[in-house]
This record gives structure tokens, C-alpha cells and sequence, in this order.
């Protein structure tokens, strides 16, 4: 993954058991280990490229009881891989996360308030065929996220110049990893990207940017794409289960951009 | 279904064997990443690479073939393997479309599952079983790369291949390819208008929104899984199934670059499912008028066959706003067919259907043609009618001549009534 040329780490690499050689599951996302009702994207990160067809079918969400919850998770025609097939984004169904639709009504949400679940990921075939033990995620739900991602609630530390120490952005709330690695960007006054390293941490709501080279003194900006998404799809413009008229801009695809000023 | 005169036409597909032989794919029938293929102008095949974010379209040479052949190519994926000297697991089918022409299936074939894997489009002949592979790099092909229209000037996603758009369907409609995708970071809808012959001229809705029964103030910006353009009262509509399961009909005047649409709802197919492939068909009924109805395929469900006029009934009334569904519902009609294995579909001939199913005794991939409007192959069943002691009573001779016709199109002319003595 590379966001203006640098290298981003994540913060959250469960070690898992067994030899490295041996295929394991690297991280579940999100990290949090309290998650909303209506969370509708998570991340599988494996340690070494998968098959990416017939996947779907071995991961299950288990309730509290042992039972699994029959169709909660979207069982696509395409599996959605990243290009070097190994992180797989799994979606619980839109249709009973989404209120108002035939099976929201009919059989509710799959994750329900004060009830704890598992992802469970049986045994899966990478590309040479290695077999690996299944991956538990355990998890706590809370209540549906009703709120949108807002810039304007957004905490900067800034750091000094002719320093390297990180440029941190703090979110009141987790942001979707894989949103904050490509929605954000920092660049010079002249529009350059800069060059260092983007860390995702505290459970994807801190943004930190570590600069290859020391940090100059004045202003640099960072935009803010606005289909920058929490795990629940709720973006910059508005919430996924948004009511009509409701979005803030027509457009899907607006740019925010800030000026941040480096202190000397 | 009446019986037609299709009898005189059927010609038995003969297969070629192996030679043992196995073909060199050259550097110009492989590429990455094929996901959806359609056909447009001119025969030309539209080629979707998502892992490239690229559109290529490549000119087709066909000679016409208008006698209803069927495919009875059982194990495709063996035929595949064997020819390519790789394994039948190592065939990934991404999609498949029959030639306007010539009726050749072109069926877009991943080979194995690394991440570098190339696909190939294979080209199957019905008639012969012949098998070739298409030129897809070949000097008159050309292509788009697509842009991310959000972020033209930060090019974000260029820049972080983290994100990945899987092309979901294209449909070439009076002048544009339309694209639909999903990608595995954004659910927002994703459908792109790009001009064609291409000339770098691409359009992004900026939002579709529909609305859902139950609330009319409830909206999604769901991407769009399956579409087809087809005629409704007069106008051309895209149709299009959401990941959702809504079926949806927007207007094709509306979508415009910057254009934020709102489609009608006017039903739901049923839940935990996805849908596939989306066609428009026609029937004979046993009153021998022929009518047109929508076919959509899915993944977790049998199929879903509703009357066109029925479709147009629902696009000319208050949709599905408002509505508490019970059911899978919003229009009269809708019929499920049984589908249940099928991966890929599309019309091959006026008579037939070409579908490329899983096998579900045998597990490989089979390259069949079913007759429209049936739904089934009778090879797939055993029924009192294969008892050796069966006879047609004289009010059954319509069905003994259907089961003749089919057995024979199905690849099965020795069972027929007459040589099992069954008259």
C-alpha cells in the first residue's frame, strides 16, 4: 500500500501462532473489539496471497448462544481482493443494514445492540493450497453510528519544525482503515505530496504522518476526500441510511482541504 | 412452449477431441484482471480489466450462424484445461457472452489463482466445439483507462492501489459504455457513462440514489450489480439490480454527467442474495404468442423471470415507495426459474439460451444450451418417461415430440421415442 509514495504501517499486527511460512490471519479490521450495530465493512488481512474465490462461504458471524446468524455476511459474486489477493473485504449485507429494505424489515440486523458475536474464519486454501487453523474475532455490539465523519471535530497535534516527530490527526470516532489510507492527503503549499510514512493507530482513529525529511516551518495541506468512510459507510457527505435530501453536496465527490501550519 | 419447426434446423455440436497437444497462448490473447465482458457496435467486444482499471475494446471477426446449434459441452473446464496444460481447478469462468452474430460463446477464463494469474478470452464454436482465443491485445483493439473522476486532480487512487474497483457490469447503449462497480472501500454507487469509439470523454454520475419501500424519505447509494438497456413504454431505461436486491428503473435521458438521479424502486427479488446476469427474453406460450419478459440469474437464489409488460406497468406506477412488502413483490408476475446452478447466461439464439453451469453431481463446468422458456435440460432428470416400459398415450404426443426434439438437442438422439421404440 502506498499513499504518495510512502510506505503505511499498520498499527495492529496480531502475531499470530506457527511459523511465518505458515498462512495465517494477519489482522481483522475494524481492530475495535466494541463495534456498531450497523457496521457494514470489515477486513481480513492474511500473511500470504489467497485464492480469491470461495471464501465467503467459510466465514461466519456466531452469536453469543454458538449459533451461526444465517445470511449476515453479503455473499457477493465477486470477492473484493486487494491486487496482491491478500486482504479480503467482506461486507455484512447492506440490505438488512440499510433500514426501510424488504429484508431489514423482515429479519432485522445481523448484529444486534448489547449482544456479543464471533467472526469465525474456518480453515482457508491459500494460492499453493496450505491449510491453516480457523481465526476467532470476538466482538461487543453497541448501538447503530448515526453520525457522519466530521472534519470540523477533528484534534491535530501538530508537530515543530525541523522536527520528524508525526503529524497526528485524532478522530472523535474509528474511521475505516482503507478510507483513511487513500482519502487523505498531505501536501505542500505547491501541492506536492510529501514524502513519509502514514501509521493508522488507536484503532483507526488516529492518523499519523511521519515525514522523510524534517518538517519546514508554514503551511501544508492536507485534503480530505469526501467519500472518506467509517466501517458503518457513513461518509464526509452524509450517512449511509440517510434520509432524502439529506446529503451535504449533490456531488458524492467533494474535496475539503486544510491548511496546517507548522509551528516554528 | 409450442413446438417450432427448430427440429429441422438442429444440428448435433461434435467436439473436437484432444490432440494432446498443448496450445501456446501467445503474448497477445492474455491479459490481467477480466472481469465483465460486453458486446457492442459493429460486433466490437467490450473487455472489462478491473486489475488494470481499464476498458479495451476489441473488433470481432464472425461468420453468421443463424441455425439454432446447441452447446452440450459437458466439462468445459477438463476441454480448457487439457488444451492449456493447466488443471480444471485452475479454470476461473469471470464471464460469458454469446457472439450476435455468430453464436460463438466467449467466455473470459482466469487461469489459476495467484495474484499474477492472466486471463484469456476462449472463443467455443457450437457447432464444432472448435476452441480459439482472442487477440485481445491485437493492433486494432483499443482502450480507456479509468480515471477516478473524484479525484482527478489529487489522483488519490493512483497513488494507492489499497483500493480496488471490481467492474461489475458494462452495457453498451447509443453511443456509451456504461460501467457499474464496486470497489472495497467505498459502497457508494459507482456508475460511469464513457463515450465510444473512446476518446477519453468519461462521465461520472455523481450519486444514484433509490428510493426503498416502507419510507419514502429512506435512500441508498448502493452500487449496481447487474443493468441492461432495454425499452420500456417507449423510452429507453436502464434496468438495473442493486447488491441490495431492489430492482430499479432510471430513465437513460437522466444520467448525465453531474446528474445526482433518483431511480424507482418497483420491486424487491428477495434477500441474502446477489443477482448476476440480467435479460431480456422471449417466450412462446402454449398459445403460441411470443412475449417478452426480464431474466435475472442470481447467485444465492433460483432465477427470477417477469412479464416486460408487467416491468412497465411498475415503471408507470408509484413504485415501491410507500409500500410495505412482504414478500419479494412489487410487481405481478414474477415467476422463479429454476437456475440454481447457473454461473453465466446470455441469449444465443432465438430458440436457445447458452448457459455455462456447476455441475453439481460432477463439480466441472458445463457449457450447455437449454430452450428458452423451459428452463431446464430433460438430461438433467430422471422421470417416469426414462422407464423402459413407458409408453406416450396418443394425448401425450405434444410431449413425446418435445422430448424427442430435446433429447436430440440435448446430445441424446439414440433415446429418442421412436429408437427406444416408446411410439
Amino acid at each position: 500500500m502506498l499513499i504518495g509514495g510512502i510506505n503505511p504501517i499498520c498499527s495492529q499486527q496480531l502475531k499470530a501462532t506457527g511459523s511465518d511460512q505458515q498462512l495465517h490471519v494477519v489482522e481483522v479490521l475494524p481492530s475495535a473489539d466494541t463495534l456498531p450495530a450497523n457496521l457494514l465493512r470489515m477486513y481480513v488481512r492474511f500473511s500470504k496471497p489467497m485464492k480469491p474465490v470461495g471464501n465467503l462461504e467459510k466465514i461466519h458471524l456466531i452469536s453469543e448462544e454458538g449459533n451461526e446468524v444465517p445470511g449476515a455476511i453479503f455473499n457477493n459474486v465477486h470477492e473484493l481482493w486487494n491486487r496482491e489477493q491478500t486482504r479480503l473485504t467482506i461486507l455484512l449485507d447492506p440490505s438488512r443494514v440499510k433500514t426501510g429494505l424488504l429484508s431489514h424489515d423482515e429479519r432485522g440486523r445481523a448484529l444486534v445492540q448489547g449482544r456479543r458475536y464471533e467472526l469465525v474464519i474456518d480453515a482457508l486454501t491459500d494460492v499453493d493450497d496450505h491449510m491453516t487453523a480457523p481465526f476467532t474475532k470476538s466482538f461487543y455490539v453497541t448501538e447503530e453510528d448515526f453520525s457522519s465523519p466530521d472534519s470540523d471535530l477533528w484534534h491535530i497535534k501538530m508537530p515543530r519544525a525541523g522536527s520528524q516527530t508525526p503529524l497526528v490527526i485524532q478522530f472523535p470516532a474509528m474511521l475505516d482503515q482503507l478510507s483513511l489510507l487513500q482519502r487523505l492527503k498531505l501536501t505542500d503549499q505547491e501541492n506536492r505530496p510529501v514524502a513519509g510514512k502514514v501509521e493508522i493507530a488507536h484503532q483507526e482513529t488516529a492518523w499519523r504522518f511521519y515525514p522523510a525529511t524534517d518538517w519546514k516551518q508554514g503551511g501544508y495541506i492536507l485534503y480530505v476526500h469526501s467519500r472518506l468512510e467509517d466501517p458503518s459507510g457513513n461518509n464526509l457527505n452524509g450517512l449511509f441510511d440517510h434520509k432524502a435530501g439529506s446529503l451535504r453536496n449533490d456531488s458524492e465527490d467533494t474535496i475539503e482541504s486544510m491548511i496546517i501550519t507548522i509551528p516554528e | 412452449m409450442k413446438i417450432t419447426s427448430l427440429l429441422l434446423f438442429l444440428m448435433i455440436a461434435v467436439v473436437t477431441t484432444s490432440t494432446g497437444q498443448t496450445y501456446k497462448l501467445t503474448a497477445d490473447q492474455t491479459l490481467e484482471g477480466i472481469t465483465v465482458l460486453a458486446f457492442g457496435p459493429d460486433n466490437v467486444l467490450f473487455i472489462g480489466n478491473s486489475k488494470a482499471a481499464k476498458i479495451h475494446a476489441v473488433a470481432t471477426e464472425a461468420t453468421a450462424l443463424t441455425d439454432p446449434v446447441p452447446y452440450n459441452m459437458e466439462g468445459f473446464d477438463q476441454v480448457i484445461s487439457e488444451k492449456l496444460g493447466i488443471t480444471p481447478r485452475e479454470v476461473m469462468v469471470m464471464d460469458m457472452k454469446i457472439h450476435p452474430v455468430s453464436q460463438e460463446a466467449y467466455i473470459a477464463i482466469r487461469l489459476g489463482y495467484k495474484p499474477d494469474a492472466k486471463s484469456v478470452i476462449s472463443i467455443i464454436h457450437p457447432a464444432t466445439g472448435a476452441i480459439r482465443f482472442l487477440a485481445v491485445n491485437a493492433g486494432n483493439s483499443t482502450s480507456i483507462t479509468l480515471k477516478n473522476p473524484a479525484s482527478e486532480d489529487l489522483v488519490f487512487w493512483e497513488e494507492t492501489p489499497a483500493s480496488a474497483l471490481t467492474i461489475t457490469d458494462m452495457d453498451y447503449h447509443d453511443g456509451y459504455l456504461y460501467v457499474a462497480g464496486l470497489t472495497n472501500s467505498d459502497f457508494a454507487s459507482n456508475l460511469r457513462k464513457i463515450a465510444y469509439p473512446f476518446n477519453d470523454s468519461q462521465e461520472a454520475v455523481k450519486s444514484i440514489e433509490i428510493y426503498h419501500a416502507v419510507h419514502t424519505q429512506n435512500e441508498t447509494r448502493a452500487p449496481i450489480r447487474t443493468m441492461l438497456f432495454t425499452e420500456l413504454n417507449g423510452a429507453p431505461t436502464l434496468v438495473a439490480s442493486y447488491t441490495c436486491t431492489p430492482l430499479v428503473t432510471i430513465p437513460t435521458a437522466a444520467i448525465k454527467s453531474g446528474a445526482s438521479i433518483t431511480g424507482k424502486t418497483i420491486a424487491e427479488l428477495g434477500y441474502g442474495n446477489t443477482p448476476i446476469d440480467m435479460l431480456v427474453v422471449t417466450t412462446q406460450g402454449f398459445d403460441g404468442k411470443m412475449s417478452k419478459s426480464l431474466l435475472i440469474t442470481h447467485k444465492n437464489r433460483g432465477g427470477s423471470m417477469i412479464p416486460l409488460n408487467s416491468v412497465e406497468a411498475g415503471v408507470k406506477g408509484a413504485g415501491m415507495a410507500g409500500q410495505r412488502a412482504m414478500f419479494a413483490a412489487g410487481l405481478n408476475g414474477i415467476q422463479q426459474i429454476p437456475t440454481a446452478n447457473v454461473m453465466q447466461v446470455d441469449v444465443q439464439n432465438p430458440q436457445m439460451l447458452a448457459m455455462v453451469r456447476r455441475n453439481m453431481e460432477t463439480g466441472s463446468i458445463d457449457l450447455v444450451s437449454e430452450l428458452t422458456g423451459t428452463f431446464l435440460r430433460l438430461s438433467d432428470f430422471i422421470s417416469e418417461y426414462d422407464f423402459p416400459n413407458y409408453r406416450y398415450p396418443e394425448a401425450q404426443t405434444p410431449t413425446r415430440k418435445y422430448h424427442d426434439m430435446v433429447k436430440q438437442m440435448e446430445g441424446y438422439p439414440e433415446l429418442t421415442s421412436d429408437k427406444m421404440g416408446r411410439n
